[in-house]
């Protein structure tokens, strides 16, 4: 009887939502991630380096000095192409390489545009009396000193070049998991969007829900029938998990298609948006409205976002990050992208079970504060 | 119905009681009212007695339940209707019913004969966001019917609507405790006290001043006198007479025989009155 009260709740919860803005935005930014992802960031991120040259030597100099870098390398194309910056058209001579590419343009107008309006680097090379090269690096400023020492030392006649490219090529590297799978770019973004969408979304989804019904009074008319204020709390969780579902279900499948176990995934995704959306319940229970309670919804949410940031750049790691959920959360998130049989099953079952058994304790306070604030 | 014994409860980070050490009962079938002003302690002992509020002090009985040690199944034989209409804006007025109708244990009302019964009927699958404040009202006391209570709370079951409206509640509520069910009105308005009620309590500051039924209450505080204008040839005069002096008796008899009376009545005193002359305050 109880059950059939909350399928009942949750079901009329779910039509009601499905009709909000609420649910509208978050279908929306689920859409739009995707999107982005799809069309705006590529698979991976280009390493294809480019360079911009302007030869300011006399032609027969230039045109040596071209052929030689050809030449230099054996896939190396050449060929003559039209580079546009802003309305202006200066024809260049390409060099590609598989891992560089080489403009060489044919004016200073042409390396100024570059620089001031690509915001790229430009070199300069010029032949020095002494039939030398001389090298003028146009920078952005916001170079850091460890590259242009790198330049300083790649351009000073102390350095033997050829020696260091010999003595760089003998050194022995060793990979320490040679079977061990990597994410595309665009893969390892999907943890960090899983985790604030259920952590971000989540949380300040169920606020939204409970204030609005706050402000209608629609609680206390709940809590005077024979239905338990549980039932309450948790047919409005369900409803916040099964949108996170759905939203990343939106974001996942057309990227990830049949590469992961979507078992594992939802294992973790329905006790994480649990707990975010009891958390959510707890913060609610103290406050009123939500422009009172947003304070504490947004250190909240900016707490949970932080692991996402070691995530992205793992030189930052405190040992204090630990401490917050949402760190084995990506992680986990993480495991599952690597696809079947790639992931760390341990890992991925642990931080699902950790996620379930602190949901307890979370509903528990949530309910027990609810039954004594249905008059706030 | 309802047993209280020395109830208090105090508000966090209020010094003062809200409800002071009160206690009444409300028998089976009682129409029993809670007057006083705002601010009285008049929603708290509501609150405490619905569960919406935890018990601190005293012991409550409601519908054979302890409150104490609230149960759900008290919900089943509870109505409430709320002075604040609390419907989902965005589901019918059908809807609504309809989903309240499965949260109990118990038979239900059919939602549209409650719907035709506060004369929504035409209006059953419009958006109840749509409504006027007074529709919204009818739907709330709609709703607090949909679980056939045995004891219902009313909380100012008629502010807001149109006299007629007002009327047609009024009827309701008559109806339905010629039908056995207890009600417990909460009110600030001593006209529907007066009509309805068969008890009333007086509560200020958190204390019960005085439990009586209404008829008592002006028996003890209206005056015995009688106001009646008459024509004295062709003026108009109006006299006011004791019905219990002689002399006075007398003139009224004198009157009656041998002058046209124009109107006549006696000075019952209004529950308002019996209000400020037991509480030293008004209503407001």
């Amino acid at each position: 009887m109880g059950l059939k009260k909350l399928w009942h709740s949750y079901i009329k919860d779910l039509r009601l939502s499905s009709k909000s803005w609420y649910f509208a935005i978050e279908l929306g930014m689920a859409v739009f991630i995707l999107l982005l992802l799809l069309f705006v960031m590529p698979e991976n991120f280009n390493t294809h380096a480019k360079e911009y040259f302007y030869l300011n030597m006399p032609d027969a100099a230039k045109e040596q000095m071209i052929e030689k870098s050809v030449e230099a390398n054996a896939n190396a194309t050449l060929k003559q192409d039209t580079l546009s910056i802003k309305k202006a058209q200066f024809s260049v001579k390409v060099v590609s390489t598989p891992d560089k590419t080489h403009y060489y343009l044919p004016t200073a107008e042409a390396l100024k545009a570059v620089v001031e309006d690509l915001s790229k680097t430009g070199i300069e090379v010029t032949l020095a009396d002494d039939m030398t090269l001389r090298y003028t690096y146009h920078l952005q400023g916001y170079e850091s000193k460890r590259l242009k020492n790198l330049l300083y030392m790649l351009h000073s006649e102390a350095v033997d070049t050829a020696t260091l490219k010999a003595a760089i090529d003998q050194q022995e590297v060793l990979v320490l998991s040679p079977k061990g799978s990597r994410l595309s770019d665009r893969e390892n973004f999907l943890p960090v969007f899983l985790t604030l969408n259920g952590s971000f979304m989540s949380l300040f989804i169920i606020a939204a829900y409970v204030f609005l019904d706050k402000q209608e009074g629609i609680i206390k008319a709940y809590a005077v029938t024979a239905s338990p204020v549980s039932n309450y709390l948790i047919s409005k969780s369900a409803v916040v998990v099964t949108t996170s579902l759905v939203t990343s279900a939106i974001t996942l499948v057309p990227i990830v298609l049949f590469k992961v176990n979507y078992g594992l995934l939802v294992l973790l995704l329905v006790p994480s948006a649990f707990f975010a959306a009891f958390l959510g319940l707890i913060v609610t229970s103290f406050y009123r409205n939500i422009s009172q309670s947003f304070g504490v919804l947004f250190g909240l949410i900016v707490l949970m976002m932080l692991p996402s940031i070691s995530y992205m750049l793992p030189s930052w790691e405190p040992q204090w990050m630990r401490l917050i959920p949402t760190y084995y959360l990506i992680q986990a998130f993480k495991e599952v992208m690597m696809g079947f049989g790639n992931e760390d099953m341990r890992y991925i079952l642990f931080t699902a079970v950790g996620f379930t058994i602190g949901c307890v304790p979370l509903f528990a306070f949530a309910n027990w504060r609810f039954k004594r604030t249905l008059n706030l | 119905m309802i047993t209280v014994k020395q109830l208090q409860h105090q508000y966090p980070g209020n010094a003062h009681y809200a409800v002071k050490d009160i206690s009444f009962e409300v028998q089976k079938g009682e129409v029993f009212g809670f007057l006083g002003p705002s601010g009285a302690g008049k929603s708290t002992t509501q609150g405490i007695l619905t569960g919406l509020l935890p018990l601190q002090q005293g012991e409550v009985t409601v519908a054979g339940f302890n409150i104490k040690h609230l149960k759900r199944q008290m919900f089943n034989a509870i109505g409430m209707s709320f002075e604040q209409s609390n419907v989902y804006s965005k589901m019918s007025a059908l809807e609504n019913l309809e989903f309240y109708a499965k949260l109990f244990d118990v038979p239900t009302k059919n939602p549209l004969e409650l719907l035709e019964m506060v004369g929504l009927l035409d209006k059953k699958n419009q958006k109840a966001g749509t409504f006027s404040k007074g529709m919204k009202h009818r739907l709330t006391f709609a709703r607090s019917m949909i679980n056939n209570p045995s004891l219902w709370f009313l909380d100012e079951p008629t502010t807001g609507l149109d006299p007629a409206i007002a009327a047609e509640i009024k009827e309701v509520i008559r109806l339905q405790n010629q039908k056995d069910v207890t009600i417990f009105l909460t009110t600030h308005n001593m006209q529907i006290a007066d009509e309805l009620c068969h008890r009333v309590a007086f509560i200020v500051d958190g204390e019960i001043k005085l439990i009586d039924s209404p008829k008592n209450l002006k028996l003890q505080y209206g005056q015995k006198i009688v106001e009646v204008e008459f024509l004295d040839g062709l003026q108009p005069k109006r006299e006011s007479l004791s019905t219990t002096l002689e002399k006075d008796i007398a003139r009224i008899k004198t009157i009656l025989d041998t002058k046209e009376i124009l109107t006549m009545h006696t000075k019952e005193a209004t529950l308002d009155e019996i209000f400020i002359a037991v509480t030293g305050r008004g209503l407001l």
